[in-house]
């Protein structure tokens, strides 16, 4: 039985024939003597198993019948402005794409037209990848028609770089393979592709790379990948040669050896392709030796054959987000900026916060997010003035939420001993009253005195160890302590020496 | 609450696999080796790596497996890309001594210099323990303020009040605080802290994305001789109100703790 309604709905029809045949079959087995006798109720038994059987097996199809048919109907649905856009489309080179994108729609309508959605959402499927291929092979043509300055004005990035730069995408990226990696196979392809690719071999190595690391992608979508490459290096150069940035190295293969077609190197190439739509080998040959992270191989000149970190390890994902997001920036003026992973300030500060009150301060949120649009739509020169106003208005607002925290910390951090000592009285209390359940209760309040203790005891201690590492830090000139101004953005910097103005003048 | 001592160049050699090498609250400069006695840029990770490996936080070898442990990768992820910076800075004589404490996920990481040019690093339960250190760091009051005073003022009047303080204009930086609305006590309390503090500093909130930090919230901190804290603040932009306002351990770490709480309100 296949998913296809026609077939579902006869199925569905012997299900009451079934029950028909079970009820006469019950009749004759009591018409003959007033009993059923075992054999009969085995040939019942028989008979309901099937029908239970043909009712699961008709409901299981029915649901996948109408899953394909919801998940058709959405995608023959995206499609239809992409269809669009192919109709329109009156680029010769792409004719006979579009005359066979044409005929597959048709082909995949008359299979809807059947209700057979299973089929319908193949076909769909694969229409799909013609339509994105088409486009992109559209779009590389309106591209390859730019200069280098108009290229150097527009976005070249995919939808998709939103989602690039997340911590979930990161998470993601621990545990991704890459078909190929670390094969002689994969970095020869890629040596060629690094040289340029002509006439004559463009073919031929483009399939090779689809045995490679397809299928998918198929040789026909890497193709339009290459092309778009192509575009994605004049654009980095144009950006690159703009602000100051040389076009970047090769691999110096005498340093690293393993480097070309590493898990490392796509890895790199992986982000960066996602964020500007193209595959990840391609994507690495825009920067090659992305993803090299590890001492020497730019902090400081010189420095022969690092070791090669794991590469699913947080940091070296870290290396190499922040590789990716920088040559986004600096060679296609794209990229997360400072928005990237984004702060995310966890479910234990927050728990810690809350113990200080901080619920209660939630009303105020939206007033501020009022404040913030509010002077959003004001003018320039008066929304600095109305945002300090709004937030010296919530600053004076939380008073008694400071002062309800300031009191618990002198409970915490001075008042531990005399805590202490109250949990004591009371446990020698019980003990001195109610002997047999004084030994459970003074355990149990023991241990509630050192829970309480242990947390109290870590504040209390670093407070103490805070004034004591006076005695034993570093003394540093004033001077050498502001090129840590380095690692601050401009706004930060002029408030710290306004402040440090009060101190050190 | 552990601490750990550490080499510059052990953190040198784990940054390098970051892609980073600035450090909020500072800078490269003391991770990279010195042109004089570790002049060697290949010596000096190579010493990194070996101290990391001796000290068991960096396994396996350079052909095999190599690997931080969980603990030194927090560690590092936390420096080289922090949510959340304090900056404690203490003035000691023209210079300063700095406690910075580095926030990420479940890490709260305080780290210092010492003379011998090593580095301690200190695990933190919570950002409670932290700021409590920081403000221990920079010798605020333990005695609680009974009475809270608080002077709503501007930059340019308070360093005014500043420099006739620090210059030995007395009477007139009393009287100009007394006019911003300190009674003659608490003016003679400040005028103290500010010409003559016991101990006296910066404890900045740095909010950093793309490990730089984007939004700071600077407080300065001087405490008098009498164990008298005073602190000064933005609360909004330089342009904005400057205020004046006595403190102690516990106003101001609830005050950096509820200032936190705030920011983590509005921006998620």
């Amino acid at each position: 039985m296949t998913s296809n309604i026609i077939a579902i709905r006869a199925a569905q029809t012997q299900v009451p024939q079934l029950r028909t045949q079970l009820r006469a079959l019950h009749t004759e087995a009591m018409a003959n003597d007033g009993v059923i006798d075992a054999d009969e109720q085995a040939e019942i038994d028989e008979l309901e198993g099937m029908i239970d059987s043909a009712q699961r097996l008709v409901t299981e199809r029915l649901q996948a019948w109408e899953t394909n048919k919801t998940a058709y109907e959405r995608l023959r649905s995206d499609l239809e402005s992409s269809l669009d856009k192919v109709a329109s489309n009156e680029s010769d080179a792409l004719s006979r794409d579009k005359r066979a994108i044409s005929t597959a729609a048709a082909r995949v309508d008359q299979t809807a037209a059947t209700e057979d959605y299973a089929a319908a959402l193949v076909l769909v499927k694969e229409l799909k990848r013609r339509v994105e291929l088409f486009l992109q092979q559209a779009e590389n043509e309106r591209l390859n028609g730019l200069t280098s300055e108009e290229l150097a004005q527009i976005s070249l990035a995919d939808d998709a770089i939103e989602e690039v730069f997340t911590e979930e995408y990161m998470q993601a990226l621990m545990t991704i393979e890459f078909k190929g990696e670390g094969t002689p196979e994969l970095k020869d392809l890629i040596k060629k592709i690094e040289k340029g690719l002509s006439s004559t071999n463009r073919t031929e190595v483009i399939e090779d790379l689809a045995d490679v690391v397809g299928k998918p992608p198929s040789a026909a979508e890497l193709d339009a990948d290459y092309a778009r490459f192509l575009i994605l290096c004049k654009q980095r150069d144009a950006i690159g040669d703009e602000g100051g940035h040389a076009v970047p190295d090769p691999v110096d293969e005498e340093k690293h050896p393993d480097f070309v077609g590493s898990h490392e190197q796509l890895m790199f190439g992986k982000v960066l392709g996602d964020a500007l739509g193209i595959h990840e080998v391609f994507a690495t040959l825009l920067s090659p030796t992305g993803g090299l992270v590890g001492p020497g191989n730019d902090l400081i000149p010189g420095y022969v054959s690092s070791p090669h970190l794991s590469p699913d390890n947080p940091i070296a994902l870290h290396g190499t987000v922040h590789d990716a997001a920088g040559y986004l920036d600096s060679y296609h003026n794209d990229g997360p900026g400072y928005n990237y992973m984004d702060s995310d300030f966890d479910a234990g500060l927050a728990a810690t916060l809350e113990f200080f009150g901080a619920e209660a301060l939630l009303p105020l949120t939206g007033q501020v997010s009022g404040i913030a649009y509010w002077t959003a739509e004001a003018g320039d020169e008066y929304v600095e003035a109305r945002f300090d106003e709004g937030v010296v208005a919530l600053e004076k607002m939380l008073e008694d939420a400071r002062d309800s925290a300031s009191d618990q910390i002198d409970e915490i951090v001075f008042a531990i001993e005399e805590a202490k000592q109250e949990m004591s009285d009371a446990a020698d209390s019980i003990k001195d009253s109610i002997v047999d359940a004084a030994k459970v209760a003074e355990q149990e309040l023991q241990e509630l005195a050192d829970e309480i203790e242990a947390e109290v005891l870590e504040a209390r201690d670093a407070f103490e160890d805070g004034v004591d590492k006076v005695s034993r830090a570093a003394v540093e000139t004033y001077e050498e302590a502001s090129a840590a101004a380095r690692s601050l953005g401009e706004g930060a910097k002029e408030k710290l020496n306004a402040l440090a103005n009060f101190i050190w003048n | 609450m552990t601490t750990i001592r550490i080499h510059p160049s052990e953190l040198a050699y784990a940054f390098s696999y970051s892609s980073t090498v600035d450090v909020v609250g500072w800078g490269r400069d003391p991770f990279l080796p010195s042109t004089e006695a570790d002049g060697d840029p290949k010596e000096w990770y190579a010493n990194g790596a070996a101290r990391l490996s001796a000290a068991g936080r960096l396994t396996g070898t350079s052909d095999k497996d190599l690997n931080f442990t969980d603990e030194m990768t927090a560690d590092v992820l936390a420096l080289v890309d922090p949510v959340l910076v304090l900056l404690a800075e203490r003035k000691e004589g023209d210079g300063l001594q700095r406690l910075t404490i580095h926030m990420k996920k479940d890490t709260v990481l305080g780290m210092m210099h010492t003379p011998d040019g090593m580095f301690e690093l200190t695990h933190y339960a919570d950002l409670t323990a932290a700021v409590v250190a920081c403000v221990g760091f920079l010798g605020a009051a333990r005695a609680p303020v009974q009475a809270g005073t608080r002077i709503d003022s501007n930059q340019e009047a308070l360093q005014k009040v500043h420099q006739l303080a620090t210059t030995g204009q007395n009477e007139s930086a009393i009287a100009s605080l007394v006019e911003l609305g300190a009674t003659e006590q608490d003016a003679a309390s400040i005028l103290q802290a500010m010409a003559k503090p016991t101990a006296a500093g910066m404890l900045s909130i740095l909010y950093c994305t793309n490990n730089i930090a984007q939004t700071a919230r600077p407080y300065s901190v001087m405490t008098t001789a009498e164990d008298e804290t005073w602190i000064l603040f933005p609360p909004a932009s330089l342009e904005g109100p400057m205020v004046l306002e006595r403190s102690s351990v516990s106003a101001l770490t609830a005050r950096v703790l509820i200032e936190v709480a705030t920011w983590l309100k509005i921006t998620t």
